[in-house]
């Protein structure tokens, strides 16, 4: 039972944060670096998957995003917790799919000191993520924990990681939660769509063939439009098969020893 | 896509894979027209310079895709239809391998048997070409393997896949090398009772660098050899359903029974290691290699 006095330690209200954004599934090696945020997560509504080893947890939550659109979410302990979890980390990164990977962190008094699993997050992480942080304040997990979703999905998707001080978990603080986070569109302008219709109309002009590339997901749009045109549809990434069986019943890519 | 005279991009990036190592577009002024749509706004130019470049999500770029009109006179019908026959003729038909176990007469067996939604899962080996090219998937959100050629992820996903789609049937399609780098995760399928179906196809090496090696240093034989456990008795000692299939007539049974055991299940199915590919053996390949090198 939480105390009736308003106050919530960081943990909860990391896990409140991520009830609010809609968060359903969180995969984690659970660590005690972060034993407040797991104890946020007691009695949530959200599922939790406990796993064997963090590049097995990364991966799950990888999936998880790449299946929804939203972000993944895995937990993971400091220093190897981490090492391990950059496996699913780095796929995120390569494949685009939304994931933020929480990790715990030494205290706040004991930081560069290279204290017992301490990792610099930001350097580790650096080339791998699109983002990384730490939280140091409880009073910042909504405003930090919303960028981060942001971040993670909109633009070109992409890992996040949120590094947790672990006497931050534990403080409690007075603050309101931030509201859900929404995937941002960006449209194109009139211009260039009528620059795109002049470049259609001159290839349509030749004998060849206009080849249409596909590598996102959300397809029942693009298989509506491309209905009654004219192009062949390929999938221009690997393992990205199933986008062009829902355009065309079939695809042409056949690169066989170049994609295993 | 050489041929090409305009390439519409929506989404992709056109990276080292697809771009077959950026020689099918010049780097950074393309020879085709191309119109790359994407929504990072850093990707627009990273590599290739587009003709048009638009900054847009997927979905809203499709949106206003109904502003254009479409054709009336298409005049590479005849091609595309020459294409997909093309398509057909490569993927409909298991090919002849090596051994008393082919992968594609198992895949071409599934991908009629599956349900339409079913969600299938890969790591990254040579396993997976004939599951690539084999099985057709028929929804979108159907296929979970990693574009960045990570192995070991064929397991977790499939455990994440039916943690979120309970009621859907999750196949995992594993290497021998690839399963073992996260095989651990089979005791979470166990913990959560998810029944997963792992297709376990064991050649007993890393085959993939196995055939890189057979290429560039043929009969040097390094690295690439593995001995491997009994995959059907570890699934049994995790709690799950374990079965053995040494030849293509015993699969469909051990799936049915993988199936009706209602527990993660793994088929631990043995191939020859000569089967490198579904065109190809380890032994023409070393040969082809000899021969180049005189």
């Amino acid at each position: 039972m939480r105390p009736s006095d308003g106050m919530r330690t960081g943990g909860e209200v990391l896990a409140d944060q991520l009830v609010i954004h809609g968060v359903r599934h969180v995969f984690c090696v659970p660590g005690e670096s972060y034993i407040a945020a797991l104890d946020g997560l007691y009695g949530s509504p959200i599922e939790l998957t406990v796993c064997r080893q963090e590049g097995g947890a990364s991966m799950m939550a990888e999936a998880i995003g790449k299946a929804t659109g939203r972000p993944g979410i895995c937990f993971v302990t400091r220093g190897p917790g981490a090492t391990n979890a950059s496996a699913g980390l780095h796929i995120a990164r390569q494949d685009s799919t939304p994931m933020i990977l929480f990790v715990g962190q030494v205290g706040r008094d004991m930081r560069e000191r290279e204290a017992f699993q301490e990792l610099d997050y930001r350097a580790v992480f650096g080339s791998i993520a699109k983002w990384v942080t730490e939280i140091d304040d409880p009073a910042r997990i909504p405003e930090l924990v919303s960028r981060a979703f942001s971040i993670a999905t909109n633009g070109r998707p992409g890992p996040v990681v949120v590094a947790l001080p672990e006497d931050m978990l534990a403080e409690r603080v007075t603050v309101a939660d931030a509201p859900a986070f929404e995937p941002v569109e960006t449209w194109p302008g009139a211009a260039e769509i009528e620059r795109m219709r002049q470049l259609l109309a001159a290839a349509a002009g030749n004998h060849h063939r206009p080849l249409v590339g596909s590598g996102e997901r959300r397809v029942d749009a693009l298989r509506r439009a491309l209905r009654h045109s004219a192009g062949d549809v390929v999938p221009p990434q690997p393992r990205r098969r199933s986008v062009a069986s829902e355009l065309c019943g079939r695809s042409q890519q056949r690169s066989e020893s170049k994609t295993p | 896509m050489k041929a090409a005279d305009l390439i519409l991009l929506i989404g992709g990036r056109l990276g080292e894979w697809p771009s077959q190592g950026y020689t099918l577009l010049d780097v950074p002024v393309p020879k085709q027209t191309l119109i790359h749509v994407h929504p990072g706004i850093e990707e627009l130019g990273r590599v290739y310079r587009p003709h048009l470049a638009i900054h847009a999500t997927p979905t809203a770029f499709v949106a206003a895709l109904g502003q254009i009109a479409a054709p009336n006179d298409i005049r590479w019908r005849d091609e595309t239809k020459a294409a997909h026959a093309d398509y057909r003729a490569f993927s409909d038909k298991p090919t002849v391998v090596p051994g008393p176990v082919n992968l594609g007469e198992i895949v071409v067996g599934l991908r009629d048997a599956l349900p339409d939604d079913a969600v299938v899962t890969t790591g990254a080996g040579n396993f997976s070409i004939w599951v690539q090219r084999f099985h057709r998937y028929r929804r979108y959100g159907t296929q979970y393997a990693p574009a960045s050629g990570s192995m070991g992820y064929g397991l977790p996903a499939a455990v994440a896949m039916k943690r979120l789609y309970p009621q859907r049937t999750v196949v995992a399609f594993c290497g021998d090398g690839d399963f073992m780098m996260t095989g651990q995760e089979f005791a979470t399928a166990v913990q959560y009772d998810l029944p997963i179906i792992v297709i376990l196809v064991d050649n007993s090496m890393y085959g993939t660098i196995r055939m890189h090696q057979e290429r560039h240093h043929p009969g040097r034989v390094i690295a690439t050899t593995l001995r491997n456990p009994d995959f059907a008795a570890y699934a049994k000692a995790f709690g799950g359903f374990g079965v053995t299939v040494e030849k293509t007539a015993d699969f469909a049974p051990a799936f049915k029974a993988a199936q009706q055991s209602g527990k993660p299940a793994i088929i631990h199915v043995k191939v020859a290691s000569e089967a490198i590919t579904p065109s190809t053996t380890l032994e023409a390949i070393r040969k082809q290699a000899q021969a180049a090198q005189g």
